[in-house]
């Protein structure tokens, strides 16, 4: 073989190329090059001993509503990717879906996305994986209304996911809850008992953790059901003035978060204990400038905001406000869903390409 | 289909070259179908792939052009054909692929560039290494010999 050349492009090789190749090197040769450089010795050290962890966010879906030349209304998805690096092959657009039309998303819980298409029966309600490009069609699912549905996945503790299916009880203090799991794949209709007469906004979004699904309630309180024992337990909302319904509920870091707008402050608060159900303030800050509360990154100190049309990202340590994507336009109805992306094994039962 | 017109995108390179091509060979980059989806009209046509020079994205549209028929070929002939691809480009161009696949996201050919790659380096000592990737070695003597003792306690 010639002597090597020295291509200069070799010098920009991105680390997750280099973690590429050295994947499929035998271990000792791996051994061997720990010595080549103080780089390699912690690329190689960190591709053996950890798994590949992928990020804890990704991106954003986000929906918004306009009229299209005919003024009819019409469903738009952008994803935005929050990344400063690659995110990697990861389908956003949801093109490995086997359906055509618009593609509304109406949940999102660790990486799994929960979907309907729009304008079409409400049967054609699905489960997909954007990272694994997997996806299920759920059975026999007739609703009138579809945001009562929250899907609850958590892969640390069941490669199976449960969508939930809410309706307030009109005679008795108490929640109408159908629940479907992939394990059974069926669905099973519960009763639970929530003291009190519950409000829960319209368009009400679920955070789910440790197995309990977690909503704002209209007066003040947060509602958390366990999934598996069905108990359902009340949360005193902390101190805020404000109407709920401006306010939204995250997790960050493990914790359940809720941050409220007051005119042009925004307050951050933290369920630092959760089972005695204590708020601490986590932040508060006077933007300058009209904004919209649109999520909790799910591992840093960042919320994601909207002002105008742009995207952006408020930093609560260093009190930075950056700008992450500009939108298409302003919209009057939009929705939007922190997507963390999940590589491994699903109970979803179409695998793209098997 | 007799008269049905195919759909086109055209790439411009980082030096400025325009190649036209069909949708669907564009679309073997996850990065185009992106971009196409995300524009959502028809009309957005033009997309530049920065830091992807002429000769390297001519070379990329031969595997995506290959790979988007891939169904009308038997699964062997596919693997010949990547075979012979990848041992075509020499070092320099076998880089600047893994580059561009990488920021096109291409899976197919980030594998094969990676496996190739892989496949180079496998035998060689770490002072070849670093003269294929061009890297300086910023040990000191006495580190460096302290790591290979380590692995001599690994793998004698």
């Amino acid at each position: 073989m010639e002597a090597p050349k020295k291509p200069h492009a070799a010098n920009n090789l991105a680390n997750d190329l280099l973690i590429s190749i050295l994947t499929r090197l035998p271990p000792k040769s791996l051994c061997r090059f720990l010595c080549v450089s103080k780089s390699w010795h912690r690329l190689i050290s960190d591709t053996y001993f950890q798994a590949q962890l992928p990020p804890s966010m990704a991106g954003l879906f986000y929906h918004f509503k306009d009229q299209d030349p005919s003024h009819c209304w019409r469903i738009n998805k952008e994803y935005i990717s929050t990344l400063s690096y690659h995110s990697g092959f990861i389908d956003t657009t949801l093109s490995f879906l086997p359906y055509t039309g618009k593609i509304q998303i109406l949940d999102s819980c660790n990486g799994l996305l929960l979907c309907r298409l729009w304008g079409s029966p409400s049967s054609n309600v699905f489960i997909c994986n954007p990272a694994a490009q997997s996806w299920t069609l759920i059975p026999n699912l007739k609703l009138p209304n579809f945001y009562s549905l929250f899907l609850a996945f958590d892969p640390q503790v069941s490669v199976h996911f449960t969508l939930v299916r809410l309706q307030p009880n009109r005679q008795s203090p108490c929640l109408e809850l159908e629940k479907f799991s992939s394990q059974t794949h069926s669905w099973a209709k519960f009763q639970v008992s929530t003291e009190h007469d519950i409000n829960f906004l319209r368009k009400c979004r679920g955070v789910y953790f440790n197995g309990i699904l977690h909503l704002l309630a209209a007066r003040k309180y947060i509602v958390a059901i366990d999934l598996e024992s069905m108990v359902c337990r009340r949360i005193e909302m902390p101190g805020t003035t404000s109407l709920i319904r401006t306010g939204l509920l995250g997790k960050s870091g493990g914790s359940l978060h809720y941050a409220v707008k007051e005119k042009r402050e925004m307050k951050v608060w933290m369920l630092k204990d959760y089972e005695r159900g204590e708020w601490v303030s986590k932040h508060r800050v006077r933007l300058e400038v009209l904004f919209y509360i649109l999520g909790f990154h799910p591992d840093m100190d960042i919320v994601f905001l909207r002002v105008q049309n742009i995207l952006m990202s408020y930093h609560m340590n260093t009190g930075e406000l950056k700008e992450v994507h500009t939108l298409r336009q302003r919209p009057i109805q939009y929705w939007s869903f922190v997507f963390s992306p999940f590589f491994g094994e699903d109970a979803l039962a179409n695998k793209n390409g098997v | 289909m007799v008269g049905v017109k195919k759909k086109m995108v055209t790439l411009v390179s980082s030096d400025g070259v325009e190649f036209v091509v069909e949708k669907r060979v564009a679309e073997q980059s996850l990065f185009i179908k992106n971009a196409l989806n995300e524009g959502g009209v028809e009309e957005k046509v033009m997309i530049p792939i920065p830091k992807v020079t002429s000769d390297t994205l001519s070379s990329v549209l031969e595997y995506c052009e290959k790979h988007a028929s891939a169904t009308e070929f038997q699964e062997n002939e596919i693997e010949e054909w990547d075979k012979e691809y990848i041992e075509k480009a020499d070092l320099d161009l076998l880089y600047y692929l893994l580059q561009a696949s990488y920021s096109m996201s291409i899976m197919g050919l980030m594998e094969l560039g990676a496996k190739k790659v892989a496949s180079l380096i496998r035998g060689k000592s770490p002072q070849e290494i670093r003269e294929l990737f061009n890297i300086k070695n910023d040990f000191t003597p006495e580190q460096e010999e302290e790591i290979r003792r380590e692995m001599q306690w690994n793998y004698e």
